[in-house]
């Protein structure tokens, strides 16, 4: 499959949709905006309610059965430890859109420009626009309503400044889920910073005034942020459907009317492995590579490096992101002229700098439970496949 | 002697075993040989075993043939000597003509393999439950591996006595077994915008169902006392990516449960080992897997996985959030683009496919014929339970001809399944989740079967 196609059949996960299709003209034209922006300080459907059967109605619109409830007197069993004040404040680090739950910690936006630059960069790009099929956090103002209807034309482009509608809970979310390959290692500080520098990326105002480099960022500045797109929700009302069908049994269309529509790009055989392939196993393989014989026969751990299909599969997952791209001006792998000088360094060095980090590469790219002899043969084989 | 023993064991790599032992015993000093012959003989059916179930990548032409010396009215080889030992595979495997059964992943889709997707091959399933190792598998950071004497979960926040439990804890409230399919609110996704893949592994395969064992959280609510104000339940992981989300009180006090078990075994690790929460007919994402913590509060959290992901953006450029509920939803298993009918003469015929609604039990299941114009009930083949998978099964008289097959569901609440066209009118091609449109296949004369879509032209 070309590489044309890929980009074309590619989104990112996020959007998991294809752009490979032509839709009928006219069909989805945008509509005027008519709803109820969502409050997080007010839910109105909860509740449960009986219909006109007579039965309970759950908050999703799901038929509420009696199940047959274990009455214990309160605290009869008193199972589990009490949670200490200590150890609900080491774990107690959700944050509500009121900011509710933000932590002590500040840092300027320019320093947190510097810790996106080594932390962030290699998957969200210098600017935050993305590398890869990584999400892209800047940008994309007005393009909400649009529809891909063609194979050629771009969905809408979801970022923290064109549609999250709160930005507090991010504090949450970066702290604990990001960098993606070592999350969990950011201060407080830092978050504060890296947000700071999003915020500023995406041009949002505080007070009608704009985030200078220089600006602190921390709780009582994070409380006051508005993004552009809060009132972009609505609560969907589970106990009606807005899309549902009619149980229809005879001349339920008009088929003149319809077309039936074929796959455009097929990518079917990208499916890995193969999925064209008989169900009984008769001389045409689908296992990839160990299949039973791993689950039967556990490999003995490798030693040092673990040879060479090891150090590929671990490039793969841990540096590819930058070395097959170029993000964070990494060298890219094949590319002899980026590599040339580097190689004459020896190995010696270029091992040091893979282990420990140098300019913008993360110690170990990032991945902290390799070994430093996985590192090391993850470098050989870059070098390797660059001479 | 050796040879017999082997039979047992395995049949392909007799000789590959044989050979094994040559070459091992060649660097045994003479006096040893004996000894290491009698350790040679159970050391093969280790190695036989591991060796055979290596070579199960590539059955011999030996063990594809259809021999018709194993049809009546002869008698079949594999019942004139004995099997293998009981226990070669102290877990135990599905048959080797079965291997190309398993999970299958779309490499571009992603951005690596941690954060990603894996489908469940629902093209070679039978029954409503789906064995765990088929299970699909999304995850936001990889899976992780747990020890279950390491796992704590914490609950606090609105509630009377916060407690931390451990896995034994959990274990000593009562518990309750129940059966709901499972699924990740992307399923069928990819169709948003027209027939994405020809798979229905890929069109439908992140739906599972299992059998769940655990403890009703309102039984453990009972016990440590909820507190009037509580709202709102935020549940985290403590896995690298911690995926957390808000859960209304409601619905954890009807159905919510905490699970250590599917299909009688533990969690498997990629499914949240050793414990996860369980929220029947919802999103799979708010289901966390290696669950690490419960928190009862006034609000919600507005998390990134309930706002900038996991929300329907609608034409007008407003999103529908909180959408958690699978609406009555069902797909044609078979036939299907990976399982067509090539070869097959045109006589009596039977579709056969699944259905399901996190709002209740099926109550009915059409199949049209002719691209959605004329309906016909099918039959009901499994057990009604709800929130589970319901099969169905419908039988014709195939002419030959070219078929445009699809089914629609329609649950106990009233719910009917929407059209492709319907759901597009409603949701334009940009909402991503929750897409729930009748599904349809293209059955050519040939007997190959395509995925399509019937549009207004």
């Amino acid at each position: 499959m070309s590489k044309f196609v890929v980009r074309n059949l590619t989104l990112a996960f996020g959007a998991l949709a294809l752009s490979a299709s032509a839709v009928c003209a006219g069909e989805t034209m945008a509509k005027k905006a008519h709803y109820t922006p969502a409050d997080p300080n007010h839910y109105p459907y909860h509740g449960i309610v009986t219909d006109k059967q007579g039965r309970k109605i759950n908050v999703d619109g799901s038929i509420v059965r009696e199940t047959a409830v274990v009455h214990l007197k309160k605290g009869q069993l008193k199972l589990g430890k009490p949670a200490s004040a200590e150890e609900i404040a080491g774990w107690n680090v959700d944050v509500r859109p009121d900011g509710k739950g933000l932590p002590p910690g500040k840092m300027t936006v320019e320093e947190g420009a510097e810790v996106f630059a080594n932390n962030c960069a290699m998957c969200h790009g210098d600017f935050g626009e993305g590398v890869g099929k990584n999400p892209v956090l800047v940008g994309g103002k007005g393009t909400l309503t649009h529809q891909a209807k063609t194979g050629g034309d771009e969905g809408p482009e979801k970022t923290l400044g064109s549609y999250a509608p709160y930005i507090q809970p991010f504090f949450w979310y970066i702290k604990m889920a990001m960098p993606l390959p070592t999350p969990k290692k950011l201060t407080n500080d830092e978050v504060y910073g890296i947000i700071g520098y999003l915020l500023q990326l995406n041009e949002i105002q505080v007070d009608g005034k704009d985030i200078e480099d220089d600006t602190v960022i921390d709780a009582a500045f994070l409380k006051k942020v508005h993004l552009p797109n809060e009132k972009g929700f609505e609560y969907n009302d589970l106990r009606h459907p807005y899309s549902h069908g009619k149980r229809c049994m005879k001349d339920c269309v008009d088929m003149k009317k319809m077309k039936v529509m074929h796959i455009a790009i097929d990518a079917t055989e990208s499916i890995t492995p193969p999925v064209k392939v008989p169900r009984y196993n008769c001389g045409k393989p689908i296992m990839n590579g160990e299949g039973f014989a791993a689950i039967e026969a556990p490999l003995p751990a490798p030693k040092g490096g673990g040879g060479d299909a090891a150090a590929a599969s671990a490039y793969k997952s841990s540096c590819a992101g930058c070395h097959d791209s170029g993000a964070a001006s990494a060298p890219v792998i094949g590319h002899k002229d980026e590599w040339a000088a580097r190689i004459k360094q020896g190995e010696k060095t270029l091992y040091e700098h893979a282990i420990k980090g140098f300019n913008g590469m993360p110690p170990k790219g990032g991945n902290m439970s390799l070994s430093d002899d996985q590192v090391k043969a993850i470098v050989d084989y870059m070098v390797n496949k660059s001479k | 002697m050796m040879k017999e023993k082997d039979q047992k064991v395995h049949s392909p790599t007799t000789a590959e075993l044989i050979q094994e032992v040559a070459k091992q015993l060649e660097s045994v000093p003479k006096e040893e040989r004996r000894d290491f012959l009698r350790r040679g003989v159970a050391f093969s059916v280790g190695a036989a075993a591991a060796l055979g179930a290596g070579s199960m990548t590539k059955l011999s032409a030996e063990e594809c043939k259809v021999d018709p010396e194993n049809l009546p009215p002869h008698v079949a080889k594999w019942g004139k000597a004995w099997g293998r030992d009981i226990n070669t595979y102290p877990y135990g495997l599905p048959s080797k003509y079965e291997s190309n059964v398993v999970r299958r992943i779309v490499p571009w889709l992603t951005a690596d393999q941690k954060a990603s997707v894996s489908f469940t091959p629902w093209q070679d399933l039978e029954g409503c439950i789906v064995p765990n190792g088929l299970h699909f598998v999304r995850c936001h950071g990889g899976v992780v591996d747990i020890n279950p004497k390491e796992w704590r979960l914490m609950i606090h926040g609105l509630v009377e006595r916060p407690v931390i439990l451990t896995l034994e804890d959990l274990k000593r409230y009562p518990s309750v077994t129940k059966k709901y399919f499972f699924s990740c609110p992307a399923n069928s996704a990819m169709e948003a915008r027209g027939p994405g893949l020809n798979s229905l592994q890929v069109t439908h395969g992140m739906l599972s169902a299992s059998e769940y064992t655990g403890v009703e959280l309102k039984t453990i609510l009972e016990d440590i006392g909820l507190k009037k104000e509580a709202k709102w339940m935020f549940s985290e992981g403590s896995d690298p990516a911690s995926v957390g989300r808000s859960v209304p009180i409601e619905k954890v006090l009807d159905d919510a449960m905490l699970v250590y078990a599917m299909n009688g075994e533990a969690l498997r690790p990629e499914n949240g080992y050793p414990v996860r929460l369980l929220l029947p007919g919802w999103e799979g994402v708010l289901q966390t897997k290696w669950l690490r913590r419960l928190k009862f509060d006034d609000k919600a959290w507005w998390v990134r996985e309930e706002t900038t992901k996991y929300t329907e953006l609608l034409p007008d450029g407003h999103a529908k959030m909180f959408n958690w509920v699978f609406e009555s939803d069902s797909v044609i298993t078979s036939p299907c683009p990976e399982r067509g009918w090539e070869g097959r003469k045109p006589g009596p015929t039977k579709i056969s496919g699944i259905a399901w609604s996190g709002r209740g039990k099926i109550s009915h299941v059409d199949v049209t014929l002719d691209g959605g114009k004329t309906w016909h009930e099918a039959k009901i083949t499994s057990e009604v339970l709800p929130k589970m998978i319901t099969r169905f099964e419908f039988y014709f008289d195939w002419d030959g001809k070219p078929l445009l097959i699809g089914s629609r569901s329609t649950d106990e609440t009233g719910y009917t399944q929407p059209t492709e066209q319907e759901i597009l009118d409603a949701k334009g091609t940009e909402f991503i989740y929750h897409r729930n449109a009748i599904q349809m296949w293209e059955v050519k004369a040939n007997g190959e079967v395509n995925n399509v879509q019937i549009r207004r032209a």
